[in-house]
């Protein structure tokens, strides 16, 4: 019986261990082989800066801190995108894009549909 | 046929029925209430297309009340290592490689025995088929199941190719959700040893499952919020065409980031008529999961 508490003990050490105690991600990414960043900011937070402006898309069934990851992850893999928020309240996700290599809205809704999740709106 | 044995196939067709009708019941209340994916049954939840999520569960188990004259007292640790990986947003590729210690305490000869294995690995493919994202955190989603289990197992498992198909539901709202599933494997190979748990003969096996998830915290997302703190109660079934029948709950917790899951679930018995392999007297599983 030991050897079994042992065990427990160890998958949840090496679960621990693993995920590094996570909760305060508050890494900024511009890569998709980062690690995720999805801030639950709102959408007006978002601003623009010299070289890059913001689009806010609206987006529907994201019920979990994972569901925002794979938004997140999807929109970070397309060119132009540097940054990405979501909003799981609200449903906005605001994307960071620059002026330069701006993504398409195509190429944005087709990011949300990889996702998953529904595309019901855009914001300039 | 005496009065007893009719009055006991009777009491035990009708607590069949009742155990069917309250698996059935539940995949269908699931298809009118609202969920992300408890302890020990799949969800309709799914990767995006490139990514991949890893799985580690242990679970310790204790089974007893052993009625095939073995007298068998099983303690069981089984650690299974999941990948899943989305082939597309609705199409995603599953395997598991289960292990397991199994330690037998029988006073048949021959019969102990206490050693580290592998089982029968299982691959699987769920094809979301229907979806319908109703609000910001609002979605009810299907999905079918396709399963094969591979024998890959030393003394474990029964050591066939068998295949698997499913169907399973999930709907969340607000801070509730529910999945249900239905699956049905197809056994094709006995090895000849006497059944430990479900799946372990040559018998077809229906298992109906349904579960509920709360979210404890926080009651509502707001900009600062980094994971979510969930309640989860499940009820897993199985009927076996031996006639084996089993109703279980888990109970459960799990806490949800953004990139990784910690969850906890106890698996009690409600209603076991088992009648060739032995009883589970309880389960405590562990496990997290990864999101690359």
């Amino acid at each position: 019986m030991n050897k079994h508490i042992l065990a427990m003990c160890a998958l949840v050490s090496a679960g621990v261990y693993l995920t590094g105690c996570g909760g305060n991600e508050t890494v900024t990414s511009n890569s998709p082989l980062a690690p995720s960043h999805t801030s639950l900011g709102t959408a007006s937070d978002s601003h623009s800066d010299a070289g890059t402006e913001s689009v806010v898309l609206m987006v529907h069934g994201m019920s979990c801190p994972l569901c925002s990851s794979n938004v997140d992850k999807q929109l970070l893999k397309v060119p132009g995108v540097q940054d990405v928020k979501v909003d799981l309240n609200t449903g906005s996700v605001s994307v960071k894009v620059s002026k330069s290599n701006r993504p398409t809205h195509q190429q944005l809704a087709a990011a949300i549909h990889e996702s998953g999740f529904t595309l019901v709106g855009e914001q300039k | 046929m005496n009065a007893n044995t009719i009055l006991s196939r009777y009491i035990c067709a009708a607590s069949r029925m009742v155990c069917m009708a309250s698996g059935f019941a539940a995949f269908f209340i699931a298809a009118t209430a609202r969920a992300q994916q408890s302890f020990q049954m799949p969800s309709a939840a799914q990767p995006s297309t490139g990514a991949v999520l890893f799985r580690q569960t242990g679970e310790y188990m204790k089974f007893g009340h052993d009625p095939t004259g073995l007298d068998r007292d099983i303690d069981q640790f089984k650690l299974n290592t999941q990948i899943a990986f989305g082939l597309t947003s609705d199409l995603t590729l599953m395997a598991l490689v289960p292990a397991y210690e199994r330690d037998i305490d029988s006073p048949q000869p021959g019969v102990s025995n206490d050693r580290f294995r592998l089982g029968d690995s299982h691959f699987m493919l769920k094809y979301r088929f229907w979806q319908d994202d109703t609000g910001a955190i609002d979605t009810k989603r299907a999905g079918l199941l396709a399963g094969l289990d591979v024998p890959t197992g030393d003394g474990i498992g029964n050591g066939g190719w068998d295949p698997m198909f499913g169907v399973v539901y999930t709907e969340i709202h607000g801070r509730n959700g529910i999945n249900a599933s239905l699956r049905y494997q197809f056994n094709t190979h006995d090895d000849g040893r006497t059944p430990v748990t479900v799946n372990d003969g040559l018998e077809d096996t229906l298992f109906v499952d349904g579960s509920y998830l709360f979210r404890l915290s926080p009651a509502v997302y707001d900009a600062d919020t980094h994971g979510a703190l969930y309640a989860m109660a499940e009820v897993n079934s199985t009927y076996e065409t031996n006639g084996d029948t089993e109703v279980l709950i888990a109970p459960g917790l799990m806490y949800e980031a953004r990139n990784w899951v910690v969850e906890l679930s106890v698996q009690l018995p409600v209603y076991q008529a088992l009648d060739h392999r032995p009883e589970l007297d309880c389960a405590i599983g562990l496990g997290f999961r990864l999101f690359f």
